[in-house]
């Protein structure tokens, strides 16, 4: 550093003025207390230990506890998700995908199948419920109207009768 | 788990801040006052982070250099209060220009005193960044290294701010400069 650089580094910084320590404080104290009594209230995790009590371990993993654990949780789902899919849809994959290298693409596939067939069975049960909410019907007539055909096999008796 | 409580929020709050705030205070204020211009949004900012100590007591776990860890916070507390300012009031950085805080103690010398307001403004004239690098390089003494990590810019960006800082410090600062080193080798007051 040259003596202009020297100069300057010696000029005083104005002091921070003492009667804000107590005003600061209080408020960090109220402030803080308050958003960790909310963060426990709403069930948030609880806040990380302090350097005091914290193993080299525990430290290595500490500082971002909900990223850890954020990840954990996605792959636990996927992990499940795959499970179920291939358990309830069977071996469901195109021949070409079966004999591909990449098996990851027919464990997708089925349970983009699965998500598919779910979708569709809430559709039905959700129409299903709809109409009979409509007006009342006998229930040969409901369930007739829910299987395919329904409606020509009731055509179909019009013209008859 | 070897973790002695369950209660965090009593655990560290009232010795630990305070013994930051002791420590540390004093340099975040100078900083935040030089990047604000403004002695109420820096006493805020101040403020604001000693809140979010408070309510994150395990946000200094591991941390092995507290100060640049606590100027790190302050620089981004600020930073996000300028881009919401810049966004709410158009003026206001106009405002903080035309009458910007002092930055610097009163001195009883002349000279001196009209020397530390002409660095003051020279201070407020300079782009955010760089002056962010010159307060950190200068009055905290760090290492280009520290300036890197503390603003998360590259290393050479920190070296060639703080260059261009000072060239401009240079230029609006040295006729006051020569006349001061001048009167300091001729007078014993200084």
């Amino acid at each position: 550093m040259d003596d202009f650089e020297q100069f300057l580094k010696r000029q005083p910084a104005r002091s921070l003025p003492p009667e804000w320590r107590a005003e600061i404080l209080a408020a960090a104290g109220r402030d803080g207390g308050q958003i960790s009594q909310i963060n426990r209230k709403i069930g948030k995790a609880e806040d990380p230990p302090t350097i005091h009590d914290v193993p080299w371990w525990l430290a290595w993993l500490w500082p971002s506890p909900r990223a850890w654990a954020a990840v954990a949780c996605a792959w636990l789902l996927i992990a499940g998700l795959e499970t179920a899919s291939v358990r309830s849809a069977g071996a469901v994959s195109s021949p070409a995908l079966a004999s591909a290298p990449g098996q990851k693409f027919q464990g997708i596939e089925t349970i983009l199948v699965a998500l598919e067939k779910r979708e569709e069975q809430f559709e039905k049960a959700a129409r299903f419920q709809l109409e009979s909410l409509e007006s009342p019907r006998e229930p040969e007539e409901r369930e007739r109207r829910g299987k395919p055909g329904a409606c020509i096999r009731r055509e179909q008796k019009i013209q008859v009768g | 788990m070897p973790v002695r409580s369950t209660d965090f929020a009593e655990l560290v709050e009232p010795v630990a801040l305070e013994r930051l705030y002791d420590a540390h205070a004093q340099s975040i204020f100078a900083f935040l006052l030089n990047l604000t211009r403004h002695e109420a949004d820096a006493r805020d900012l101040l403020q604001e982070v000693f809140c979010r100590l408070a309510a994150c007591p395990g946000l200094m776990l591991g941390v092995r250099n507290e100060r640049a860890f606590l100027l790190r916070l302050a620089r981004n507390a600020a930073f996000d209060s300028m881009r919401r300012r810049a966004t709410r009031d158009k003026y206001h950085e106009a405002f903080q220009a035309a009458d910007p805080a002092p930055l610097f103690e009163d001195s009883p010398h002349p000279d001196e005193a009209k020397f530390r307001r002409a660095l003051s403004q020279a201070l407020a004239e300079l782009p955010a960044e760089q002056r962010a690098v010159a307060h950190l390089k200068l009055w905290e003494e760090a290492t280009f290294e520290e300036i890197a990590e503390m603003l998360g810019i590259p290393a050479n960006t920190a070296a060639s701010r703080y260059r261009y800082a000072l060239d401009k410090l240079r230029v609006r600062l040295r006729p006051l400069y020569d006349e001061i080193r001048f009167l300091w080798t001729t007078s014993s007051n200084f």
